[in-house]
């Protein structure tokens, strides 16, 4: 009885995965699969990956949320509240700067390695803030944010980079086919990694102390955890650009349904987050057809407007 | 590599020469009156008609569509934007300590232009927001290329050229400019015949639709924009959107034509657009397309997004010209 709910959840999102691999600029519809080798030949070269870059991205930023908001403690981090994301970009645009012809997977590597020292920024500078409320936390994160990507726009400007830089940050899945978005398959490593992990974080994520209390060797949990969200952030940054609030708005709906218990809730942010980022494509493929808006761009619009409402809420309560 | 740098070297040093000529003959004849005596000019301009010292000695090029054109006139600047400078052909101008940097339009300098004391800014174009402020250092005209102009761009192109021949006493060279953009625009008119184009805009490794960047290149052209069905405007408001591969190949234009954002940062020299040719051949979903089958892609000079003036047009429609005709 108790996983009904689940597995009705699983059939919406596997009707809106079927609604994405059959919508699009080129004529795909099951029939012509079976009758158009043309037909089938598009269908693996650009639907399939697209729907599945959309799977992947989605429960990555989802995931690194999740592990942010338990690392921290607190409800409204994930990498595009935290800077993590911004300074993933200031590194593949130094990348670009430094060595033009670098490769996709050389790219990756310095997004990641940035975006893992952004996220260690970010907690050291936290650490020395005497915070007042919960909300100042993820302004902290987007001040930082702000003023590595003000270096960013300054580099960018002076190289000419500009507008490649602006091309890219907004990405979204309209360009990724086949050969393009296979690297997306290694932050479903980290999904997998996290449900492994779950209860670790879990405990990580009633603070230091009660973690350490009760054995856990928290500093290698932490270590583990800004690793992999860094991996994340700096794959999806690089494949398919940044994907705003998606880690943010997700588990906090979860969490307000179901509780804290991550090895629990993960199905569910997963299957969310993923709704959310391919409904978000359909809106963006469907309204300017046959041109599109990136999905991250509707996504941003209706993450703000959440994470508004959220922090509206959150001043409600009393200890705020 | 060596013979290359060795022409580039020549080039530079021939036409550091002749601008050091050019500039001493005027010298010559100007040092004592400083434009004064040569007296005015009226030209018109997009905020209506200014009087300018005709032959001014001090110019400040702002408007980047007008480098080449003042170059060929001999002109050498006091002031220029040297970020917006194209990689090649203004290494003279680049190195030139006697020429100061206006920054770039996001930043201008507006210190170095009063600095640079001059007699004419040639403005507009990217610099047309800092108007009101350049117009305070010294006169300042727009005469830059613009879409909303008679006739469209092409043809702003034309009467740009004219007035700054007028301006510095050029007519005949700004003829020959003119004539050389009417007949490559004509050569490119006659050799398309109603084919299908995209017209795309390559940056960050993604090819996106570029008809509001270059749409202005196939107006006078005899060709059908694959995705202007819905009306021209609605392709040039998307433009920054995106444009999925599967949805170009579906709609499987003759030729494409492509603007190649990345090529600066693509190869180490910037002269071949190979940016946007690794996409285009790469490209599994367009393998069946008649662009690709055919062969039938134009990739504009790397620096076009920068230079866009009187002569880079003229290339381009050359170039549009010489494929169509070769294809048949």
């Amino acid at each position: 009885m108790r996983r009904l709910p689940l597995a009705s959840a699983a059939l919406g999102v596997l009707a809106l995965v079927i609604a994405s691999l059959f919508i699009g600029g080129y004529d795909i519809g099951p029939r012509s699969l079976f009758t158009d080798p043309d037909a089938r030949e598009m269908f693996l070269i650009s639907r399939v990956p697209r729907t599945l870059a959309l799977i992947l991205a989605a429960a990555a930023m989802a995931v690194s949320g999740v592990i942010m908001q338990m690392l921290v403690q607190n409800r409204f981090v994930e990498p595009t509240t935290t800077g993590t994301s911004e300074w993933a970009a200031l590194g593949v645009l130094l990348l670009t700067v430094l060595t033009p012809g670098a490769s996709l997977l050389v790219k990756m590597g310095a997004a990641s390695l940035f975006a893992f020292a952004g996220a260690l920024v970010f907690l050291v500078v936290l650490s020395r803030i005497a915070l007042k409320s919960q909300v100042i936390v993820p302004i902290v994160g987007i001040m930082l944010g702000a003023l590595v990507s003000s270096v960013t726009v300054y580099i960018a400007s002076s190289t000419q980079l500009l507008q490649m830089l602006a091309t890219w940050r907004s990405g979204g899945f309209s360009s990724v086919v086949r050969g393009s978005y296979e690297p997306l398959w290694a932050v479903g490593a980290i999904v997998v990694g996290l449900y492994v992990a779950a209860d670790r974080f879990t405990i990580a994520g009633l603070g230091r102390d009660t973690a350490v209390s009760l054995g856990l060797p928290y500093r290698r949990i932490l270590f583990t955890g800004l690793t992999m969200v860094a991996l994340a952030t700096g794959v999806t940054t690089v494949v398919v650009g940044f994907i705003p609030f998606l880690g943010l708005i997700v588990p906090n709906l979860v969490s307000m349904a179901r509780g804290d218990d991550i090895r629990r809730n993960l199905p569910w942010v997963v299957l969310a987050s993923v709704a959310l980022m391919i409904v978000c494509d359909l809106v963006g493929r469907l309204v300017v057809f046959p041109m599109e808006i990136p999905a991250t761009l509707v996504l941003g619009a209706v993450g703000a407007v959440m994470f508004v409402a959220m922090i509206l809420r959150q001043r409600g309560k009393a200890h705020v | 590599m060596r013979p290359v740098r060795f022409r580039k070297t020549v080039v530079a040093t021939g036409a550091v020469l002749s601008a050091g000529l050019l500039l001493s003959a005027c010298g010559e004849s100007g040092s004592s009156d400083k434009g004064a005596s040569k007296g005015k000019v009226t030209v018109t301009t997009a905020k209506g008609d200014v009087e300018v010292p005709r032959e001014p000695a001090r110019v400040v090029a702002l408007d980047s569509t007008s480098f080449a054109t003042l170059k060929a006139f001999g002109v050498k600047p006091v002031a220029v934007p040297k970020g917006l400078l194209p990689d090649e052909g203004f290494e003279d101008w680049k190195n030139d300590s006697a020429i100061k940097d206006a920054g770039i339009h996001h930043e201008p300098k507006l210190e170095a232009v009063n600095a640079s004391e001059p007699d004419l800014i040639i403005g507009g174009y990217r610099f047309a927001e800092h108007h009101d402020k350049l117009a305070k250092i010294a006169t300042t005209i727009d005469v830059a290329p613009s879409d909303e102009a008679e006739g469209g761009y092409v043809n702003s192109l034309k009467s740009q050229t004219e007035t700054l021949g007028k301006i510095f006493g050029k007519e005949d060279e700004a003829k020959k400019i003119v004539d050389g953009l009417e007949k490559a625009k004509n050569a490119a008119a006659a050799a398309t015949k109603g084919e299908t184009v995209f017209l795309g805009v390559s940056s960050a490794g993604k090819i996106d639709n570029g008809a509001s960047r270059i749409g202005r290149l196939a107006e006078p052209l005899n060709l059908k924009n694959v995705l202007s069905a819905e009306g021209e405007e609605s392709t040039s408001v998307h433009d920054n959107s995106g444009l999925a591969p599967e949805t170009l190949a579906k709609l499987n234009p003759d030729w494409m034509i492509l603007l190649d954002r990345d090529a600066a940062v693509g190869t180490e020299d910037g002269s071949e657009p190979v940016a946007a040719k690794k996409i285009v051949n790469g490209m599994e979903a367009w393998e069946k397309t008649t662009f690709r089958r055919q062969d039938q892609v134009i990739y504009l000079a790397s620096d076009f997004y920068l230079t866009e003036g009187a002569q880079a047009y003229t290339d381009a429609f050359t170039a549009v010209s010489t494929a169509f005709d070769a294809a048949g």
